[in-house]
């Protein structure tokens, strides 16, 4: 691609670092309460799922740690700190509230760490550099959690009509709302994130990513009912239902901007305040 | 032990080899072996003028407990070297792996009982 680098965000048209910052904002607080979330799971079902939670949620709070650092950034280029209000959080939508059930925790261990994922791996070739440079580090931590993902979700599928029945409740709880977070297709963020060649795709080329890895776990093998199919002429994976984008917030990756409930906001309150300890 | 920092008139001697030297004072505060050892070097440069250094220096990991550690007692073995400003940063690419480690810290961690 011929296009050119940006080393910082002064580099960035004003348009273009809006949406830059906006994306780092919601990966950083997204990972966070992610890492939150697996970490309230040390008394996981088995000792070996206690080990795997609390390695994974240290992994996310590494990466949060590193979104947060690039954010630093942007606001030596003026763009202004955040509130410190639960509603100006950006985290996913499903980690508002701690998880009901270890189902929960396998539901958003397939679709929001896989999402996560599918998202940073388009910024591979990025041409913002400080986050390209970290990609490949988060990409190689993240391999373990979609292993620990496929074989949890395989085991619950496979121990009787009960679970994998719960188990789909589990995922499709958050079927829609992961999938909408990737992206609204011709949104000015989407543009924005395209045309400056910060990420590879828009939102709805990174569904495609998303639904063609899960599409073959979670329908094939799993045999769980999701609305998901492969198409029989084209080979593709396909969703059966249309997303509805009514309320959807671009720069939150969101349809509410509600945020966390009260009893998680107290947990992260004192981080809101200093949130970018680190530098690059 | 390296005599106590050198005085303005001797800023000429600060060089990358004596900040390659100085690391290999620094362990990593989790393994029984230096810095340089394990890999985690990953380029150094000096401005003699100014007093100034840059390490990069690349982490096992993302969520590396000891981040602070590392860069606290990094600058402070620099500082004795006499560099007034020592910046670090991290790197991430390529992403540190065990075959970074240098064949003398695999046989100073097979003393310690790990493999590598």
């Amino acid at each position: 691609m011929s296009q050119r680098e940006f080393q910082n965000p002064t580099e960035l048209d004003e348009r273009t670092r809006q949406a830059v910052y906006d994306l780092f904002l919601v990966l950083a607080d997204t990972k966070h309460l992610l890492g939150l979330r697996y970490g309230e799971w040390l008394g996981a079902p088995a000792i070996e799922a206690s080990i795997a939670s609390v390695a994974m949620a240290q992994d996310e709070f590494g990466h949060a740690r590193l979104f947060y650092g690039l954010l630093g950034d942007f606001h030596q280029a003026g763009v202004p700190e955040r509130e410190e209000k639960p509603e100006e959080y950006r985290n996913f939508e499903g980690l508002d509230r701690a998880w009901e059930s270890w189902l929960d925790f396998i539901a958003a261990n397939v679709l929001v760490d896989g999402a996560l994922s599918v998202q940073i791996e388009a910024l591979r070739g990025s041409s913002y550099v400080p986050v390209r440079r970290m990609v490949a580090k988060i990409v190689q931590e993240e391999r373990f959690h979609q292993q620990h993902a496929r074989g949890w979700l395989l085991r619950v599928a496979r121990e009787g009509a009960k679970p994998k029945a719960e188990l789909e409740k589990a995922l499709k709880r958050i079927w829609e709302p992961v999938l909408l977070w990737l992206g609204r297709p011709g949104s000015e963020h989407e543009r924005a994130l395209v045309s400056a060649g910060i990420q590879d795709t828009d939102g709805e080329g990174l569904r495609t990513r998303l639904i063609e890895r899960l599409g073959p776990l979670l329908v094939e093998e799993a045999g769980l009912d999701l609305p998901l199919s492969n198409d029989a002429i084209t080979g593709q994976w396909v969703l059966g239902t249309a997303l509805s984008w009514e309320g959807f917030d671009d720069a939150f990756r969101r349809r509410s901007r509600t945020g966390p409930d009260p009893e998680t906001f107290r947990q992260i309150e004192s981080f809101l305040g200093h949130a970018y300890p680190v530098g690059s | 032990m390296r005599a106590s920092s050198p005085s303005p008139s001797e800023s000429g001697r600060l060089s990358e080899a004596v900040v390659w030297e100085a690391l290999k004072d620094v362990n990593d505060p989790e393994m029984p072996i230096s810095l340089v050892d394990m890999g985690m070097v990953y380029g150094v440069s000096v401005d003699p003028e100014a007093r100034a250094v840059r390490v990069e220096l690349g982490l096992t990991a993302t969520a590396c407990p000891a981040m602070d550690f590392i860069r606290e007692d990094v600058t402070r073995r620099l500082q004795r070297e006499g560099f007034q400003r020592v910046e670090i940063e991290w790197v991430w690419d390529p992403p540190w792996t065990k075959d970074r480690i240098s064949e003398e810290g695999r046989l100073l961690l097979a003393c310690w009982g790990i493999s590598v």
